[in-house]
């Protein structure tokens, strides 16, 4: 190397051994916290209805497969209507607030882009 | 040499050097595929390529910015720096599969261009846990593209070594943003600490090896004090010099080489035209200096290439005072023929 890029990876350097590790500490420091638990069941997926008031129902989403989609709408279907509940993300229990309904329900989970049905779960009351 | 943009032939050393870097490029990939397929039933065969060939590209990048330094700091790694080229237009390849892979896997399915996909599906610029760490990877890629794709002695010629290597030296921008892409990326989801531990010691190691070869490089750029007689001043007895070796020596901007063989002292540019090379490290070999890193060749007593190689270097004044090399630091043009002094005359 000529003078000047030796200068040039010498001041690259001593600035690279400051950022590094402080990106590098804070990027572990500001690591989100993972929920801890018991894992949803590989490829589990189960919907139930938690409560219901005079009002409102309570839906439980249990959804423990790898989604492969762009996008995953949560539709509630009952006989007399279907509701547009949310989206999943990932694996997890989901919680969804709805307007009263009268069982059987189900779940359909669609991908809106690909309009194309993913998923199906029948909705099982709480006793 | 650069008769024909092909310094570095495809001699046997080369040969098997591209032969290991391949095999071990295979054995690696098969291996981590296997042991991940072994204990991770579920995972799919496009997260398997993602995650082999990030690894491995990251690997590979921390095995060639270590081979600057430990180079200078020890000779028995020259070796590795002779194809380091290839090593790294093959870490690129590799890293450009991951790259596509996970851009495939996670942008191409929606709607929108998955390129534009990459840097607007995540938003949260403003969150260093939920920070599009892709982002990060997309900029390296682009520079190791420009790196791989400007590696051939062609552009080196055409871009002249100075623009070349200053270009080249964006591997350390580059290797920033890949610690970026790991750190914001997957080891904000990785409960094992084992990827933290070695991403870790992988960039201490990398970052003493610089500042300890940087802070050495430094310190022989200081412009020591030294006897000065007319324009010569006094560089080193010629006893300190091994036979068909050199001492370099800085008076000016840039170093000296002044090499000793067949009973002669001369001094040339410590700079090689191809790489910037340090000449004086290298050896005189069949009565040319011959630059350690890629063997450029050079005759000591005119600083120009053997024929039918057209590369030069300044040459500079020398005599031998009472045992001592005297250097005049004024360089005379590039191929300019200049006198050795005789040591066996002298003393």
């Amino acid at each position: 190397m000529i003078k000047p890029l030796r200068k040039y990876h010498f001041v690259i350097w001593h600035i690279l051994a400051v950022l590094l590790p402080l990106f590098f500490i804070a990027a572990i420091l500001f690591r989100p916290v993972t929920p801890s638990g018991k894992a949803i069941g590989s490829n589990e997926i189960s919907a139930r209805i938690e409560s219901n008031t005079d009002s409102t129902s309570l839906v439980i989403l249990k959804f423990g497969k790898f989604i492969r989609t762009p996008s995953c709408v949560v539709i509630l279907s009952s006989p007399s209507t279907e509701w547009v509940l949310g989206t999943l993300d990932r694996q997890g229990i989901y919680t969804f607030l709805t307007p009263k309904f009268e069982p059987p329900a189900t779940l359909k989970l669609w991908d809106a882009i690909h309009h194309t049905s993913i998923d199906s779960v029948a909705l099982t009351q709480n006793h | 040499m650069a008769a024909s943009y092909q310094p570095v032939l495809w001699n046997q050393q080369k040969k098997i050097y591209d032969t290991v870097i391949v095999v071990l490029v295979f054995v690696y990939l098969a291996v981590f595929i296997s042991v991940t397929a072994t204990f991770n039933a579920e995972v799919t065969g496009e997260t398997l390529i993602i995650r082999s060939t990030g690894t491995l590209a990251i690997l590979m990048l921390h095995i060639i910015l270590m081979i600057g330094p430990l180079a200078r700091l020890n000779k028995l790694f020259l070796p590795l720096l002779y194809n380091r080229r290839h090593l790294g237009v093959m870490m690129f390849f590799i890293a450009a599969t991951h790259g596509i892979f996970s851009i495939m896997q996670f942008h191409a399915l929606g709607n929108i261009n998955p390129v534009l996909s990459l840097f607007v599906s995540n938003r949260h610029y403003e969150s260093l846990s939920k920070f599009p760490f892709e982002v990060f990877g997309f900029i390296a890629l682009i520079i190791l593209f420009l790196m791989a794709a400007t590696s051939h002695d062609f552009w080196l010629k055409n871009l002249s070594p100075y623009v070349w290597k200053r270009l080249h030296m964006l591997v350390y921008v580059a290797y920033f943003l890949i610690i970026l892409h790991v750190m914001l990326g997957v080891i904000q989801y990785e409960a094992s600490p084992v990827l933290t531990i070695l991403l870790g010691s992988g960039m201490t190691v990398i970052i003493a090896l610089h500042i300890i070869a940087g802070r050495r490089e430094h310190k022989a750029d200081v412009v020591p004090e030294s006897d000065t007689f007319e324009a010569y001043k006094k560089a080193c007895s010629v006893s300190v010099i091994p036979n068909n070796r050199a001492k370099v020596v800085t008076f000016g901007e840039e170093r000296i080489a002044i090499f000793k063989y067949d009973n002669k002292i001369s001094a040339i540019s410590n700079v090689c035209k191809h790489q910037n090379g340090p000449l004086g490290e290298g050896k005189i070999v069949d009565g040319c200096v011959t630059c350690p890193w890629h063997g450029y060749q050079y005759l000591p007593n005119n600083g120009c290439s053997p024929p039918p190689f057209q590369e030069k270097v300044a040459t500079y004044d020398v005599k031998i005072v009472d045992g001592d090399v005297w250097v005049n630091p004024v360089p005379y043009p590039e191929g300019t023929e200049r006198p050795p002094a005789m040591i066996s005359i002298v003393q």
